[in-house]
């Protein structure tokens, strides 16, 4: 005849409670691990984005769409109209974005969006270019 | 005895996990290069629209107007050290500076070296 204990009820019911906080502090944890790798993930590739719009707005400002006389390159006076829709989507291409906006005039809708400080036209206007994308 | 270990236990469990979740800080979006292009843009914008030609004590009216310009424009402060001339709020100085440089210029005939600084103004 096997022997029982008379305890081995209580037992299994006091496990039973212990491994219902020990999940939900698991879950939690998860939850939080999770977040915290998503917030930096996010914070990663915004940092990303920021760096090759910063990158493509400076070789716009210097080369890519400054006024040219002969040889002779003038950076951050452009002409107005000086971004044409092939120059953005080559620039977008080679920076792997997925949109790109290049423009004189302040748009909206861009998670990301910079500015440089420029001269417009033969009559040297003050404005902003806006490097947008993401 | 075993409810109140549990409840002791279950609060500094929560306490430790809220200090832990303040703590941490995503990070934030370093923008020092940028705003060091934005600063030579803006002396290189004054010095296409021929601010430093002939640059002496009667053209510093036209460059602070030039200032103010910028200024209205992109909310930066400009303020350029040695001659004085700032489109800041309160014409104090920069709240922040976020970003200088120095440039060589001829003033009143001579070489003359100046911090050019752009930032936030005192509100």
């Amino acid at each position: 005849m096997i022997k029982q204990s008379r305890y081995k009820g209580t037992m299994s019911f006091d496990a039973l409670f212990s491994i219902v906080p020990i999940i939900l502090i698991f879950v939690f944890l998860m939850d939080v691990m999770s977040f915290v790798g998503k917030t930096t993930e996010e914070a990663s590739r915004s940092q990303d984005v920021f760096d090759r719009l910063v990158s493509i707005a400076d070789y716009s400002v210097k080369t890519g769409i400054v006024k040219k006389d002969g040889k002779v390159s003038y950076p951050n006076w452009i002409e107005e109209n000086m971004a044409p829709a092939s120059y953005v989507e080559n620039l977008r291409t080679k920076a792997g974005l997925s949109e790109l906006y290049i423009s004189l005039d302040e748009p909206d809708g861009y998670d990301i969006c910079i500015y440089r400080i420029v001269v417009v036209g033969e009559q040297k206007k003050i404005a902003r270019l806006f490097v947008c994308g993401g | 005895m075993q409810t109140l270990e549990a409840t002791i236990s279950f609060l500094f469990f929560v306490w430790a996990a809220s200090m832990m979740l303040a703590s941490f800080e995503p990070q934030k979006t370093d923008h020092s290069l940028y705003r060091l292009q934005l600063v030579e843009d803006a002396w290189r914008v004054l010095y296409l629209r021929g601010n430093f030609e002939d640059f002496n004590e009667q053209k510093e009216d036209d460059l602070e107007k030039e200032f103010q310009e910028i200024t209205r424009q992109t909310s930066l402060c400009l303020f350029m050290d040695g001659v004085r001339i700032t489109s800041c709020r309160g014409g104090e100085g920069l709240h922040e500076i976020t970003a200088s440089v120095t440039r060589t210029v001829i003033y009143e005939g001579k070489p003359k070296t100046f911090t050019f600084s752009a930032g936030t103004s005192h509100d």
